[in-house]
Parts: C-alpha cells; sequence; structure tokens
C-alpha cells in the first residue's frame, strides 16, 4: 500500500518534479473490499496507508513515525468490535482524527457521545465522496501552495549539501502531519516569517549518526574532538542556513509589534510531545543523507514547518523574490 | 598576535573559515559572538581581516562592526561579513560602517582566497 514512498525513494537533488504534498495514514482493515477502495482512493486523494494488523497498530503509535489520520472499520473480519481499539488509538494519538468504517451509517448518533468524540465521522465502503469529505474537512485542512513546497525542498537540500561534503540527499514526497511527535534525541527551533506566514521550522535528527558523520571528517568539525556540542553546531548551522534563504526568498514581516500574536510552546520530553498550540496539519520533510566514501548509515533528519501563528498562502506570491538574491550564495560582494 | 579575526556563534563555521585560512598559510584566531569579536580586536593591533556574522547573540555583527569603527577607533582593518543574511538594508549599514564586502553562506574558501590575500598583505 505505502507504494508512494518506494516510488519516492529514488528521488534526490537532481529530480525537478514538483512534489505532491501526501500524508500517511494507518489502516486497520480486514474487509477486501473496503481495503481495495481505500487503496484506490487514496491513490487518488495525496494519501499513503500504512495498513497494519492489531499488534501492530498500538506500536506504531508509540513510536515517533509522524501520521496524518487513521482508517479503522467498525468490526474485524470476524465481527467484533474495534472500538476498545479505536478508544486506545485515541489515548495515544488524540491528535489524530479517526475515520469510522461502518456498515448501513455514515453517522455517529448512535453512539454515546464521549464516543463520538473520539471520531472525525464515519463512511460506508463505497461512499467514497462522504470520504473525501472527511478528509478535508480533517486532515487537509490547510493548502500548501506548490511553488512554497518546493522552494522548501530546494533551499533545504541545497543547504545540506553545502554542509554534509560528498552526501546523497534523498527525500521522500512532502507530507503533512497532524501529530505532536517528537522525532529522535535532538531538534531546532528555528522562527519563521514572512509577511504571509509566521510560525516555526523544526530540525528533528539523532545524534549519534552526525557524531558518526563528524568523526568521518564529513563536515568542517574537527573530528578528533566531535562530541554532542558539535552536532548541536551542525544542526544550529542547517537551521540558520534554511532560514537565512527563507528570508532572502520571503523577505520579512514588516507587522508593527503591537499587533504581535504569541502562543507559548509546549514540550513534554517524557513523552516526546510539542504542541505549538495549533491542530492545523504541518508541512514535513524527510531526509535520508547518504555520505558517499563511509560506511556510516543513513542520516534521517526530519524537518517541519509549524506556520501557527499566522498564515495566509492568499498573499503568497513568486514575485517576492527579492533582488539581492540574485547574488550568489559563497560569492563576495566587494564594497 | 593572529592577522584574521573570524567571528561566528557557530562551531562550524568558525572550524571551517579558520581551518581554510590556516592552510593557506594565514595565522588566525577566532571569537564566539560580537563582544569577544570586539575584545579580540582591541587586544590585536596587527590584525589585518575580520570575517563576521551578523546574527550572534549578545552583539550581533554590525553593531560590532559599529563599535570597532568607533569606540576603538580602528579603521584601518578589513572587515567582511559572512553571514545568511542578505537584506540590502543591513548591507547599507555595513557600508556606512565601513565595511569591505559581504558573502551570503555558505562560505567557499577559493571564491575569496585572492582578495584575502591582497587585504593582509
Amino acid at each position: 500500500m505505502h507504494s508512494s514512498i518506494q516510488a519516492a525513494a529514488g528521488m534526490n537533488e537532481g529530480e525537478s518534479a514538483t512534489p505532491d504534498v501526501v500524508s500517511k495514514v494507518l489502516v486497520y482493515e480486514n474487509d477486501k473490499t473496503a481495503v481495495n477502495l481505500l487503496k484506490e482512493f487514496f491513490d487518488q486523494n495525496h494519501l499513503i496507508g500504512y495498513r497494519v494488523n492489531k499488534d501492530k497498530v498500538i506500536r506504531i503509535l508509540n513510536s515517533s513515525v509522524d501520521l496524518g489520520a487513521v482508517f479503522i472499520a467498525e468490526k474485524d473480519a470476524r465481527g467484533n468490535s474495534n472500538i476498545e481499539l479505536a478508544l486506545e488509538i485515541h489515548k495515544a494519538r488524540p491528535e489524530l482524527p479517526i475515520f469510522l468504517r461502518r456498515e448501513g451509517t455514515n453517522v455517529l448518533d448512535d453512539y454515546p457521545e464521549e464516543l463520538q468524540k473520539i471520531f472525525a465521522g464515519a463512511y460506508m465502503r463505497h461512499d467514497v465522496a462522504r470520504l473525501k469529505e472527511l478528509v478535508d474537512m480533517f486532515l487537509f485542512t490547510r493548502h500548501y501552495p506548490t511553488e512554497f513546497v518546493s522552494a522548501m525542498k530546494e533551499m533545504s537540500l541545497a543547504v545540506f549539501n553545502s554542509i554534509f561534503k560528498n552526501a546523497v540527499v534523498v527525500m521522500d514526497p512532502p507530507y503533512i502531519v497532524k501529530d505532536k511527535i517528537i522525532y529522535g534525541e535532538l531538534f531546532s527551533l528555528m522562527p519563521l516569517e514572512s509577511p504571509w506566514c509566521r510560525g516555526y521550522m523544526m530540525l528533528q535528527t539523532e545524534e549519534s549518526n552526525i557524531l558518526d558523520v563528524i568523526k568521518a571528517k564529513k563536515t568542517s568539525l574537527n573530528p578528533v574532538e566531535a562530541n554532542f556540542r558539535h552536532v548541536n553546531a551542525v544542526l544550529g548551522e542547517l537551521s540558520n542556513m534554511i532560514w537565512g534563504r527563507f528570508k532572502t526568498e520571503y523577505g520579512h514581516n514588516d507587522n508593527t509589534v503591537k499587533h504581535r500574536v504569541e502562543v507559548p510552546i509546549i514540550i513534554n520530553h517524557a513523552r516526546k510531545y510539542i504542541s505549538f498550540g495549533s491542530d492545523d496539519p504541518q508541512l514535513c520533510f524527510k531526509y535520508s543523507l547518504f555520505v558517499t566514501g563511509t560506511k556510516v548509515i543513513p542520516i534521517e533528519i526530519y524537518q517541519k514547518f509549524v506556520f501557527s501563528l499566522d498564515w495566509a498562502p492568499e498573499k503568497y506570491s513568486e514575485g517576492q523574490k527579492k533582488v539581492d538574491a540574485l547574488v550568489s550564495n559563497g560569492e563576495l560582494e566587494l564594497f | 598576535m593572529a592577522q584574521i579575526l573570524v567571528v561566528d556563534d557557530s562551531d562550524a563555521v568558525r572550524s571551517e573559515v579558520s581551518g581554510f585560512l590556516s592552510s593557506n598559510g594565514f595565522s588566525v584566531k577566532t571569537a564566539v559572538d560580537g563582544k569577544d569579536g570586539l575584545d579580540k580586536v582591541k587586544g590585536d593591533a596587527e590584525l589585518k581581516l575580520v570575517f563576521a556574522d551578523v546574527n550572534m547573540p549578545n552583539m550581533d555583527g554590525l553593531t560590532m562592526v559599529e563599535k570597532i569603527r568607533g569606540e576603538l577607533g580602528n579603521k584601518n582593518v578589513n572587515i567582511i561579513m559572512l553571514t545568511t543574511e542578505s537584506d540590502g538594508s543591513m548591507k547599507d549599514r555595513g557600508k556606512a560602517a565601513g565595511i569591505k564586502g559581504w558573502i551570503v553562506k555558505p562560505f567557499n574558501g577559493p571564491n575569496v582566497l585572492e582578495a584575502v590575500k591582497k587585504m593582509v598583505s
């Protein structure tokens, strides 16, 4: 069911195709007809489905896999209720919309109120229109302009390649999540703003992989003294340079200080949870860096854009490219 | 005493730039922010060139440049900004403070080597 990801694994910096934003969803479904219909629906609606059995469901939800939604059938193949499982799913990932497939009805009125609350909505097997309605209402609630998604991909890839020497960067299709999970052991948070958006960029990764790359002399840092602070430096520079390119591309926010909205960011380290105060879907990229000439396993870096403070894509315009950006990066401009 | 000072809050950038310059025969020292940079310019009359980031904690790079020219009265040391910024108004501020050049990161040593040699000689 997740063939889109396997196909995309071949994408690299040389690819010029504009990526469609997808979302990864969990599927707990035993009915063959329903599975096939979902597969077709997913292919047409930018969804990548992970079909799992009961044992795997909770394990996946307790991991750091970012998801957009869950599709679950009301009853299993033997006619037993899956509602208890749905409750467990909701408890593990309350941010995820759960879509319930029912027989004979697409409403939840017959359920007690506390159960109704855990589902985003219900649908019947052949009711594609209803499925689309639910997905649009609860998952794809935010439009990310294609040009913007492409620009983020290109500027980030350029920065990765300038910092990691001899690296092949493979990027999964951009995807959206509704999760608030933190991946890995460290992350950077960088405020991003422009006249039409304001929020944060998160870069998340695992310390050991970057440390291996430093020790393999694939960065500018001294490999002999490499420690966690150097990992911080690499992540910091990645974040800083992407921020710089973002600012060059989209300019800065001219709003006066007195009108600025601020929302606290809440982090629970024990639960690897971070909230920016918004339930809107977040735009994500996953980069796998294969550093040539070494035996290190690929570094995975998860990039997340959370425009929780302002989002007005109707004001987005390609014409915002500044003249200053015509000076190439790395060139010395003498005065 | 050193010929070149590299001022940046990033370990990675300080290491890269100073490493390149050292390997090309220059004596180099580093500073971690504008305040540290100011202290190190003050203490070194032999300094010929400063590479400075803009966005740094404690004191940003452009403020440091203004203080080098103003409070320290040092009009001679050459200063090149090495930064992620490319904003025109920032460049204007830098020019008004007497910087010699502007590089938008990433640092590309071979691109600037000739200019560095001239500024240090």
